[in-house]
C-alpha cells in the first residue's frame, strides 16, 4: 500500500492534474492572503485615500472618468500652480489613472457600478496578488514551480512591497511593481526562447510600465545591462539577440507615445545605455556572422580594426552629442543615486523629502525580515548553475542592493529580488530534507560512476562550480526534522513579522490620526479633513489657498480650491516664492500674498497635540528652499539663536519671530492657556507670555486639535491706511475703550462701597 | 379638436389676462367669521399659522367653498396648509388657488366637510407652515452672541369675509422678547412666551388700500435655524435582500445670523465647557423607525467619525456631528443612510401585487425647512403597474429606469419632488402599490448564473485551444 502511495505521488505523469490544481488554490489563496493583509486601513479607518500624492492621482482619475480619455490627455489645470497652472496631462504617468479608468468603465459594462473611489482605493490591493503571481512565473524560470508558489507568498506579505500597496495607497508604485516584475519574467522568457513574440511582449509591458511610474528607468537599464554582461562572459547568443533587438526597438518606440517621456529615451543620458547596447549587440551579431565566413586570423584582425573605429566614431558621436546638449547631462536626481550629499548641497527640495533619504540598516531587516539573509544564499546559488537568467538575478540584486542603500524608497525594487532569491533558497533547503525516504547508502563504486558520469554531462553543458556536486542525501532524521522545523519558525515568524508590520507601520492613511481614548476605545483625529471640508463648503469656488507644498494635492483633492505649490515641485522658484512668504515678516509675505491674489494661508500646528509633523518642524526646509532662490532675503543662520539652536520660546530670533510661519503658527495659541503656562507639545518650550500679533492676516478657522489652521488674506484697508497702522489704531481705540469700562466699573465699585 | 393640454393652457392665458386686467379674484361674500383665532408659531425656526375659526353662511343657499388667504411678502412661501373639521375632527381639503393678483395673499381654497346650510355654523381648523418668513435681526452677530429673529405680518388675519370677533397670538421660542409692536390701548398682552393681540371687533374684509396695518415681533432665538437647501432621498427595495435602504443627501445651511467675524477655536473650545445654547449647528438627531441598522455618516471626503447611532426594536436614534460647528451663513453637505428589514414596510397584496409604506420624509428632530426635497423610490427589476398615494401635494413626479448592480434592464423608480418642505410632514406614509412577478424576481439569479456559466464555458474553450506553429 504505502509503496503504491509513494510512487503515486512522485510519479509526475500522474499528478499532474492534481498538482495542476493544487498549485492554482495555492496561488489563489496567495493572492487573498496578499489582499486581505493589505486592508487594515480599510477595517480600521474606511475606505479613504492615503497620503499626498494619491490624493492627486484620484483626482486625476475622477477628471479621467468624468471628461473622458482625450480631455484628460489635453489637460491643463488652471487649479494648481497658481498663476502658472500645470500642464498635468502631459506631465504625469498616466498608467495608473487609465488602469483604474479601464477598471471602471469595465465593471460599469457588466452592470457593477462601483464607486471609483473604491476602485483606487483598491487597486494596490488588487495589483499586489497579480504581482505574487508575477514573481512565482519569474522564480519558476529561476528554479521550479515550488521555489515560484514560495516567492510568490514572500513577496505577497513582504514588508517592503506592502509599505506601497496597502489599500488607499493610489500611487504609480501599486500598479507598477507588478508591471517590473512582469516586464522581467517576460524579458527572461524571451531571452530564454529567443523568441520576437515574447520580446515583443515584453516591450509591451515595458511600455505599460513607461506610462505608469518614472521608475521605469530601472527596467531601462537594468536588461541592457544583462544583456552586457551576458556578452562580456562571453555567452552572446541568438536568442539574445532576438529577444534584445524586438524589445529595444518596439519598447522604445512606445515608451515614446507617453507625453511625459516623449523623447526622453534619446535625448537623456539616463536612456543611453540600452542605446549603446542596441549598437554593440548588431556589432556582436555582426562580428558572430563574420566569424563563420572569414578565417580566424584575418578575422582578429578584422575585428580589432572594427572594435576599434566603432569605439571611437561612438564614443566621439556621444561627446558631441553631450556637448551640443542634443543629450541631456544627468539629472540632479541621478547624481543624488551616487552622492547622497549631492541633493542636500545643490537640490534642497529633493532633501527634503523623506523618502528620498538614505536608508538606515534596521529597515532593511524591518521591511524583509528573515528574507535578507536568506537573500545572499540565494544569490549564491544563481551562481552555482548560472544559467543566462540566473546572471539577471545576479545583475539586479547587486544593483537593486545599492540603491535601496542610497534611498529610502527604493527599498521597494529590493524586495522582489529578494523575495525570489530567498524563495530559491528556502526552496532548496525544503528540496534537500523535505525527502521523505532516507537515500540508499551508495557503494564506493556507483560514487565513483556517478562522479564520473556527472563530470562528463558538467562538461558538456559547460557549467562551472557545479562540477564538485556530487551525489548528496540526507541521512539523519534529527537533522531533517532539526532543520525543517527551525524553518517553520522562521517561516512562521515571518508571517507574524509582516502582519505586525503591516497592522502598525503602514496601514494609517496619515489623512485621518488615531489615538487611543482612556477606557480603550479608538478615537479619531479627523483635523485635516475638518479643515479642508470647511474649505470647500464655506470659501468661493475659486479662493486661492496657499500652504507649503506637502498639502497641494490634499487640498486640492479634498478641499476643491486652488493652490500656489503642491507635491508636483516642477517649479522650484514658485515653491521657493511660498517659502519667502513664510519665512519673512508680515510687510514681504503681504506683499506675496497679494500678489499671488491669495485669500486663504493654510499651516498645520502640532503643538497643542504634540503632532510632529507640523509646519514649524518643516519650516527650516522652507527658509533654506527659499534662500536658494534669494540668498540675500532669506538666510537659515537667522532662524538660530546665537548658540546655534533652532527654538521657538522666548530666546528664539527676531527674525524667526517676525515670521508668518511662527505669527501664524502660534497666533491666539495662549489664550487657550493661563498666563505664561503656553507649552508647544511638540518641542516642548514653553511659549512666551505674549503671543505674537497679526496684522496682515485674520484667523479663520481653526479644527479641533489645532492642527490645521487657515488665515484668511486681509483685504486692502478701506482708509488707504497699511494694516500695522490700521491695526495699531484700531487695538488702540479699543484699548481705551476697554480701559474706560474699566474704569466704570471699578467707579461702580468704589461708589457701592461708600454706600455700604 | 383641441387637446385637453391646450385647454388649459388656453385657461391660463385667460386667468393671466384677467389678472392683469386688474380684475382679481373674486370670492362671493357668502359667509362670515364670527369668531377668528390666529396663533402664530414661530419657535421653530419657520412659522406654522393656525387658524381657528367659526364660520357662518351668511347667504340663503347651502356653500362649501370657503377662501382663506394667507400673508407671504417677500421670500416667504406656504409650504402646506391643512384643514379640519376641529369639532368632528373630520379632514377637509385645501387646495391653493392660481390667482397673485393680491400679493402678498395667498389664497387657499377649501372644501368643507359637509355642505353648510344658510345660518349654519361651523368650526374650522386650518393650519400652515410657512417658510422664509423670518429673519434674523441684526443679521450679523458675534460668535458668542445671542440671536434674534423678526416677524413681520399683518395685525388682522387676512380674510375676504367680514369677521366680527379676532385675537392672534404669537407664540415666540422663549420669553425673551426685546422688540414687539404695540398699537396702544392695552392692545397687546404679553405673558411668557406669548404675545396676544386683540380681540378686535368687525375687521372688514382684507383689502390691499389703504396698506394693512403690520405687526413686527422680534425675540430671541437660541437654536440654529436649519434650512435644506436639497435633500435628495433614496427609498430602495430589495425582495432578495429581504431589505429597506434608505440614503439621504443633505445640503444645509444655517440661515441664522451669520457670524460677525472669523470663527474663533478658543473662544468656541472654551464655551463648550458650559455648553450654552447657540445658533451654529452642533449636532443634528434623526429619529429613525425601530429596527433600524447599518447607519453611516459620510460626507464628500469620506466618514465622518463624531456619529452615535443606537438601535432596537421599538426605536433608533441616530446623532451625528458635523465636522465643524455650521455658523450662520456657513454651509455643510453629508449623507446618512441605514437599512431596514423588509416586511415591515411591505405587505402582499392580491396576485402580484405588493403594498409599500414608507415614510415620506424623516430627517433631523430639530425643526428643519426644506428648500426641494426629492423622493426617489427605487423598486425590484421588472416592477410594474405603479400607483402611489401620498400625503401631499407631489410638485414634480418622474419615472425612470435605475441600473445599479447587476440589472439587466434597470430598476423600476418613482421620483417624486416636492418644494419648499417644512417637518411637520416628518414621518408622513406614503402608499406605493405594484406588481412584481416571480419570473422577474428570479431574473437576476438566472442572469448571473448564465453569465458564470458561460464564463466557465469560454475559458474552457481557450484553454483548448493550441495556437503553436507546429510541433
Amino acid at each position: 500500500m504505502a509503496p503504491a502511495q509513494a510512487s503515486f505521488f512522485k510519479d509526475p505523469a500522474s499528478t499532474q492534474n492534481i498538482r495542476g490544481i493544487l498549485r492554482v488554490v495555492i496561488l489563489l489563496t496567495i493572492a487573498a492572503a496578499s489582499i486581505s493583509s493589505r486592508l487594515f486601513s480599510v477595517i480600521r479607518f474606511e475606505s479613504i485615500i492615503h497620503e499626498f500624492d494619491p490624493w492627486f492621482n484620484f483626482r486625476a482619475t475622477k477628471y479621467l472618468v468624468k471628461h473622458g480619455f482625450f480631455e484628460f490627455w489635453n489637460w491643463f489645470d488652471d487649479r494648481t500652480w497658481y498663476p502658472l497652472g500645470r500642464v498635468t496631462g502631459g506631465t504625469l504617468y498616466p498608467g495608473l489613472m487609465v488602469t483604474s479608468g479601464a477598471i471602471w468603465h469595465a465593471l460599469r459594462m457588466i452592470s457593477l457600478p462601483v464607486d471609483i473611489r473604491n476602485i483606487c482605493v483598491l487597486l494596490a490591493p488588487g495589483f499586489s496578488g497579480l504581482t505574487a503571481f508575477a514573481t512565482y512565473l519569474f522564480t519558476k524560470e529561476m528554479k521550479d514551480s515550488s521555489a515560484g508558489l514560495l516567492a510568490a507568498a514572500f513577496m505577497g506579505i513582504a514588508p517592503g512591497y506592502i509599505s506601497r500597496s496597502v489599500a488607499g495607497s493610489y500611487d504609480n508604485e501599486a500598479i507598477a511593481i507588478f508591471l517590473l516584475m512582469f516586464t522581467f519574467y517576460l524579458w527572461i522568457k524571451a531571452a530564454k526562447l529567443g523568441s520576437a513574440m515574447w520580446g515583443g511582449l515584453c516591450a509591451l509591458f515595458y511600455f505599460y510600465m513607461v506610462s505608469a511610474w518614472g521608475g521605469y528607468v530601472f527596467i531601462t537599464n537594468l536588461i541592457p545591462l544583462h544583456v552586457f554582461v551576458l556578452i562580456l562572459m562571453g555567452r552572446y547568443s541568438g536568442r539574445i539577440y532576438v529577444a534584445y533587438s524586438s524589445w529595444y526597438a518596439l519598447g522604445t518606440l512606445a515608451s515614446m507615445q507617453v507625453p511625459f517621456v516623449g523623447f526622453l529615451p534619446v535625448r537623456t543620458s539616463e536612456h543611453m545605455a540600452p542605446l549603446g547596447i542596441f549598437g554593440l549587440i548588431q556589432l556582436v551579431a555582426f562580428v558572430d556572422y563574420l566569424r563563420g565566413h572569414v578565417s580566424s586570423k584575418q578575422f582578429n584582425t578584422l575585428l580589432r580594426a572594427i572594435v576599434v573605429v566603432i569605439t571611437i566614431v561612438s564614443f566621439s558621436g556621444l561627446v558631441l552629442l553631450t556637448v551640443t546638449n542634443v543629450i541631456a547631462p544627468w539629472s540632479g536626481r541621478f547624481y543624488s543615486l551616487w552622492d547622497t550629499a549631492y541633493a542636500k548641497i545643490h537640490i534642497p527640495i529633493i532633501a527634503s523629502v523623506s523618502e528620498h533619504q538614505p536608508t538606515a540598516w534596521p529597515s532593511f531587516f524591518f521591511d524583509l525580515n528573515f528574507l535578507i539573509w536568506l537573500f545572499p544564499a540565494g544569490v549564491y546559488l544563481c551562481f552555482r548553475q548560472l544559467r543566462d537568467e540566473h546572471v539577471f538575478v545576479i545583475v539586479y540584486s547587486v544593483m537593486a542592493s545599492y540603491f535601496s542603500g542610497v534611498m529610502v524608497r527604493l527599498m521597494l525594487t529590493l524586495t522582489p529580488i529578494v523575495c525570489v532569491s530567498a524563495a530559491m533558497t528556502v526552496s532548496s533547503i525544503l528540496d534537500a530534507y523535505l525527502e521523505l525516504d532516507t537515500p540508499e547508502e551508495p557503494d564506493e563504486a556507483e560514487i565513483k560512476k556517478a562522479k564520473k558520469s556527472k563530470d562528463a554531462s558538467v562538461t558538456a553543458t559547460g557549467g562551472f562550480l557545479s562540477s564538485k556536486a556530487p551525489y548528496i542525501g540526507i541521512y539523519s532524521i534529527t537533522s531533517k526534522v532539526s532543520v525543517i522545523a527551525s524553518f517553520s519558525v522562521y517561516l512562521v515568524l515571518f508571517v507574524l513579522h509582516c502582519t505586525w508590520v503591516t497592522s502598525n507601520a503602514y496601514s494609517s492613511p496619515s489623512v485621518v490620526l488615531a489615538s487611543r481614548m482612556p477606557d480603550g476605545s479608538q478615537h479619531i483625529i479627523d483635523d485635516f479633513r475638518e479643515a479642508y471640508y470647511w474649505l470647500r463648503k464655506n470659501t468661493a469656488e475659486d479662493a486661492k489657498v496657499m500652504s507649503w507644498w506637502d498639502y497641494g494635492y490634499q487640498i486640492g483633492g479634498m478641499a476643491d480650491r486652488t493652490t500656489l505649490v503642491d507635491n508636483n515641485t516642477w517649479n522650484n522658484t514658485h515653491i521657493a516664492t511660498v517659502g519667502k512668504a513664510m519665512a519673512s515678516g508680515e510687510a514681504v509675505s503681504y506683499e506675496i500674498l497679494r500678489k499671488h491674489e491669495v485669500d486663504y494661508v493654510l499651516i498645520i500646528f502640532g503643538g497643542l497635540l504634540g503632532y510632529s509633523g507640523d509646519d514649524i518642524n518643516k519650516f527650516l526646509w522652507m527658509v533654506r528652499i527659499a534662500e536658494g532662490v534669494w540668498p540675500n532675503e532669506v538666510q537659515e543662520r537667522k532662524f538660530f539663536t546665537a548658540r546655534g539652536e533652532y527654538k521657538i520660546d522666548a530666546d528664539a530670533t527676531d527674525t524667526m519671530k517676525n515670521s508668518l510661519m511662527y505669527k501664524m503658527s502660534y497666533y491666539n495659541y495662549q489664550s487657550l492657556f493661563p498666563p505664561g503656562q503656553a507649552t508647544d507639545r511638540v518641542r516642548g518650550a514653553k511659549l512666551p507670555a505674549e503671543g505674537p500679533v497679526l496684522n496682515t492676516l485674520d484667523e479663520a478657522f481653526t479644527t479641533e486639535n489645532w492642527i490645521v489652521r487657515i488665515y484668511k488674506v486681509k483685504d486692502l484697508d478701506t482708509f488707504g491706511r497699511d494694516h500695522f497702522s490700521a491695526r495699531a489704531f484700531e487695538s488702540g481705540k479699543k484699548k481705551a475703550r476697554k480701559t474706560g469700562l474699566g474704569n466704570r466699573a471699578t467707579g461702580k465699585k468704589g461708589r457701592r462701597n461708600v454706600r455700604v | 379638436m383641441r387637446s385637453p393640454r391646450s385647454r388649459v393652457s388656453f385657461c391660463a392665458t385667460l386667468l393671466l389676462a384677467a389678472s392683469h386686467l386688474g380684475s382679481s379674484l373674486t370670492v362671493p361674500q357668502v359667509f362670515k367669521n364670527t369668531n377668528l383665532l390666529r396663533t402664530i408659531d414661530a419657535s421653530k425656526g419657520y412659522v406654522k399659522e393656525t387658524i381657528a375659526v367659526i364660520i357662518e353662511n351668511t347667504s340663503d343657499k347651502p356653500q362649501t367653498e370657503y377662501y382663506l388667504p394667507f400673508s407671504v411678502p417677500g421670500s416667504s412661501a406656504v409650504s402646506y396648509v391643512e384643514c379640519k373639521d376641529k369639532k368632528e375632527g373630520t379632514p377637509c381639503n385645501a387646495e391653493a388657488v392660481d390667482d397673485s393678483s393680491d400679493f402678498p395673499l395667498k389664497y387657499y381654497k377649501i372644501t368643507l366637510p359637509a355642505t353648510l346650510q344658510p345660518k349654519g355654523q361651523v368650526t374650522l381648523s386650518i393650519s400652515a407652515g410657512i417658510t422664509g418668513a423670518l429673519e434674523p435681526i441684526p443679521a450679523i452677530i458675534g460668535q458668542g452672541d445671542k440671536q434674534f429673529l423678526s416677524y413681520t405680518g399683518d395685525r388682522y388675519a387676512p380674510s375676504p369675509y367680514l369677521t366680527e370677533k379676532q385675537k392672534t397670538k404669537f407664540r415666540a421660542a422663549n420669553g425673551e422678547i426685546p422688540d414687539y409692536t404695540d398699537f396702544g390701548a392695552k392692545d397687546v398682552e404679553k405673558t411668557g412666551f406669548t404675545l396676544t393681540y386683540g380681540p378686535y371687533d368687525n375687521v372688514k374684509p382684507w383689502k390691499s388700500e389703504p396698506k394693512p396695518e403690520s405687526l413686527t415681533v422680534r425675540f430671541e432665538f437660541t437654536m440654529p435655524v436649519i434650512y435644506m437647501e436639497k435633500l435628495e432621498r433614496d427609498i430602495e427595495i430589495s425582495h432578495w435582500g429581504n431589505n429597506l435602504a434608505t440614503e439621504e443627501r443633505y445640503w444645509m445651511t444655517n440661515n441664522g445670523a451669520k457670524l460677525k467675524d472669523q470663527f474663533s477655536r478658543v473662544a468656541w473650545a472654551t464655551s463648550s465647557y458650559y455648553n450654552p445654547p447657540t445658533a451654529a449647528i452642533k449636532s443634528l438627531l434623526f429619529p429613525l423607525r425601530g429596527g433600524s441598522k447599518d447607519a453611516y455618516f459620510t460626507d464628500e471626503v469620506g466618514n465622518v467619525s463624531t456619529s452615535r447611532f443606537r438601535s432596537d426594536t421599538r426605536e433608533a436614534v441616530l446623532d451625528i456631528k458635523p465636522r465643524f460647528p455650521v455658523f450662520g451663513g456657513w454651509n455643510y453637505s453629508f449623507v446618512v443612510g441605514w437599512n431596514n428589514d423588509l416586511p415591515g414596510y411591505l405587505r402582499r397584496g392580491k396576485g402580484d401585487e405588493y403594498i409599500l409604506k414608507v415614510p415620506l420624509l424623516q430627517g433631523p428632530s430639530q425643526s428643519t425647512s426644506y428648500g426641494e426635497v426629492e423622493v426617489t423610490i427605487i423598486l425590484p427589476e421588472g416592477a410594474t403597474d405603479i400607483k402611489y398615494l401620498a400625503p401631499i401635494t407631489i410638485g414634480k413626479e418622474e419615472r425612470f429606469l435605475h441600473k445599479t448592480f447587476m440589472d439587466t434592464l434597470g430598476r423600476t423608480s418613482v421620483r417624486l419632488t416636492i418644494n419648499n418642505v417644512v417637518d411637520d410632514l416628518k414621518n408622513k406614509d406614503i402608499i406605493v402599490t405594484y406588481n412584481y412577478s416571480a419570473s422577474a424576481a428570479f431574473r437576476k439569479p438566472l442572469v448571473v448564473l448564465v453569465s458564470v456559466f458561460s464564463l466557465y464555458v469560454i475559458s474552457a474553450l481557450l484553454a483548448r485551444i493550441d495556437l503553436s506553429i507546429g510541433k
